[in-house]
């Protein structure tokens, strides 16, 4: 089943930054970008390691362990260590608020 | 032309060489030959997960037997296959024939090579004592080392570390978490003194301190003595002699140079490369822990070990050596007559990678590098420890020292649990390749963010 899910509304993000949101047994990054908002999966494809604490600079999010690069709304892996892409989900906004389309 | 690409080295830097070349394009044959029986694999986590048996969780906190020693592989065997490297494992190369363009590895075998790619590493420095030679003193650079140093951990054991450096206090902390007692000697005046601030080195004893740790400097071990063959205390120099069931040496590394030395290479506290890691040969370049390359940014040349270095002069070398088939391909292009050969090296060049923003070590080369201590994460860029002043933020559990010098940024160095400290030291590591160099007042207080000074806000 594919459900839209309400994350957090636009304010609680800064410009250039990320949170993290954990759902279920899920946890995911939500990103604010000069390109808009987006949500990837919350742990680099690299080793154990939540984005949380990584850089956005521009339309990419850098690992914080070692600086491993994905495009945000994309997911592509751009930069070793990291290979395997990031999976990116669905997001929308109704005025402020943001959702998540995630599936189960 | 360029149809053999030997890298001696298959560890972290050898291996991404040899990825890298087919990422980019390059069809010709790439021998890697290592030493070790393992695939190339990364380091980092030999003192850490491998010994401490706990992985970074969910939290950021510490969790048990969570460590998944496949999880360092760089390029397994299978991989290697795919990407057709030919790695040559368990095989030692003993010289470099730079005018034939041949290594000769042990049993005499011989390889020609159109370039070569000296990515040796380092060895650990061994300790001229007496009684050093027991099984039971221990040094760590390879995936046995931490086998070995592994199967000796166990609750109430007694380790005494030798050396307060990155590797040393790793060990230290891991075999604290798995219950051992743990004392760690440092012949210097402070812990971390050639990668760190005082300041950062101290709050970094103060948390082994926490942990049970002693460290204690100023100390210096003289001998090793054992019964039976089984060593039981370390002896000191002035002081009382320390009970021991296990010594892990961590003093430094050296350059593995022979091979360069005997190739006639110009060598300085390691191979001498320039800034895009090609040696005094021009058909060698050499990578890594054993590479001291020019650095423009800083208009000297230095020599690093850490991961990021490995990664990055993979990357450059290459990059160089796709360029140099390239360039040539150029020259032959103009020669009509050479049309055969040409042809030859086109062959080598399929589908190579769209061209991607050069790498070069001037561009990216601020150095950058993280040591993980309990549930503690540690990360530094530019030179931290050469800095005349300093100047400390604290941000919650969250601590960065700035090294100035002459009234400039140098660098700096943050502690914070798990990952923490990775994003302004981020920020800190643009700064200086920038050259933006914010007032010391700013970077202490932590209610003005490191973004908005990056920015010039
Ligand atoms: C325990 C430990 C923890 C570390 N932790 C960190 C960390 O937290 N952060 C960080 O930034 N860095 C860390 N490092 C440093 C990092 O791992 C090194 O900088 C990196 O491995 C260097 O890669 P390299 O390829 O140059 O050398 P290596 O990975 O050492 O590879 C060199 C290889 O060449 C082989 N070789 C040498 N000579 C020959 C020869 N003649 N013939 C055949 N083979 C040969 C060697 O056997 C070895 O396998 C750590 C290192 C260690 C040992
Ligand atoms: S864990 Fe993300 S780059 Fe290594």
């Amino acid at each position: 089943m594919t459900n839209w899910i309400h994350v957090c509304t636009t304010d609680d993000i800064d410009e250039e930054d990320l949170i993290r949101w954990d759902h279920g047994d899920k946890t995911y990054a939500i990103y604010n970008t000069e390109a808009g908002f987006f949500a990837t999966d919350g742990y680099c494809t690299h080793e154990q390691q939540h984005l949380e604490d990584g850089i956005v600079i521009g339309k990419v999010i850098e690992c914080p362990l070692h600086q491993g690069r994905f495009d945000i709304q994309s997911g592509k892996a751009l930069s070793a260590p990291v290979c395997v892409d990031l999976t990116t989900y669905p997001i929308k906004l109704e005025g402020e608020e943001i959702f998540i389309q995630v599936t189960g | 032309m360029y149809k053999r690409i030997v890298i001696i080295g298959a560890g972290h830097c050898g291996g991404r060489v040899a990825e890298h070349l087919r990422k980019r394009g390059f069809r010709g044959s790439i021998s890697l030959i290592g030493c070790e029986r393992h695939a190339p694999y990364e380091r980092p986590s030999l003192s850490k997960g491998a010994l401490s048996k706990a992985a970074l969780s969910k939290a950021a906190l510490v969790s048990e037997d969570s460590w998944d020693p496949e999880s360092i592989t760089l390029l397994s065997p299978d991989k290697l296959a795919e990407l057709e490297i030919d790695w040559i494992a368990g095989r030692n190369c003993i010289d470099i024939d730079p005018e034939q363009q041949e290594v000769i590895l042990d049993g005499n075998k011989r390889l020609r090579f159109d370039a070569l790619v000296l990515a040796t590493g380092g060895s650990p420095i061994k300790l001229p004592l007496a009684g050093a030679g027991q099984p039971q003193v221990m040094y760590l650079r390879t995936r046995n080392d931490a086998t070995a140093i592994d199967s000796q951990l166990a609750p109430g054991k007694k380790v005494v570390v030798i050396g307060a450096g990155f590797i040393g206090l790793e060990v230290a902390a891991s075999a604290r978490m798995r219950g051992c007692e743990v004392t760690v000697l440092e012949a210097g005046s402070r812990p971390l003194a050639r990668g760190l601030p005082v300041q950062t080195a101290e709050a970094i004893s103060e948390l082994h301190a926490q942990h049970g740790v002693e460290i204690r400097t100023n100390v210096a071990a003289t001998s090793f003595e054992g019964t039976n063959g089984r060593l039981n205390r370390v002896m000191l120099l002035d002081e009382e002699p320390l009970p021991a069931d296990l010594v892990v040496v961590g003093v430094g590394i050296r350059p593995n140079t022979e091979l360069a030395h005997k190739a006639g290479l110009s060598i300085q506290d390691g191979i001498s490369t320039d800034a895009f890691g090609r040696t005094s040969h021009p058909a060698i370049w050499a990578a890594g822990d054993c590479a001291n390359a020019h650095n423009s940014r800083y208009n000297r040349p230095f020599r690093l070990e850490s991961w990021k270095n490995a990664e990055l002069m993979a990357e450059v070398v290459a990059q160089e050596i796709i360029k140099d088939i390239i360039s040539n391909l150029e020259i032959h292009l103009d020669s009509s007559q050479q049309y055969g050969f040409f042809n030859d090296q086109k062959e080598q060049l399929k589908d190579p990678e769209p061209a991607k923003e050069t790498v070069s070590l001037e561009n990216n080369a601020v150095p950058w590098l993280w040591s993980d201590q309990f549930e503690y994460g540690l990360q530094t860029t530019g030179f931290p420890a050469d800095g005349d002043e300093i100047i400390t933020r604290i941000d919650g559990d969250l601590r960065i020292d700035f090294a100035f010098r002459d009234g400039k940024l140098i660098g700096a160095a943050g502690l914070a649990p798990g990952a923490k400290a990775a994003r302004d030291i981020r920020l800190v590591q643009m700064m200086l390749e920038q050259g933006i160099s914010p007032e010391p007042k700013d970077l202490a207080n932590p209610a003005k963010k490191l973004k908005a000074l990056l920015k010039g806000k």
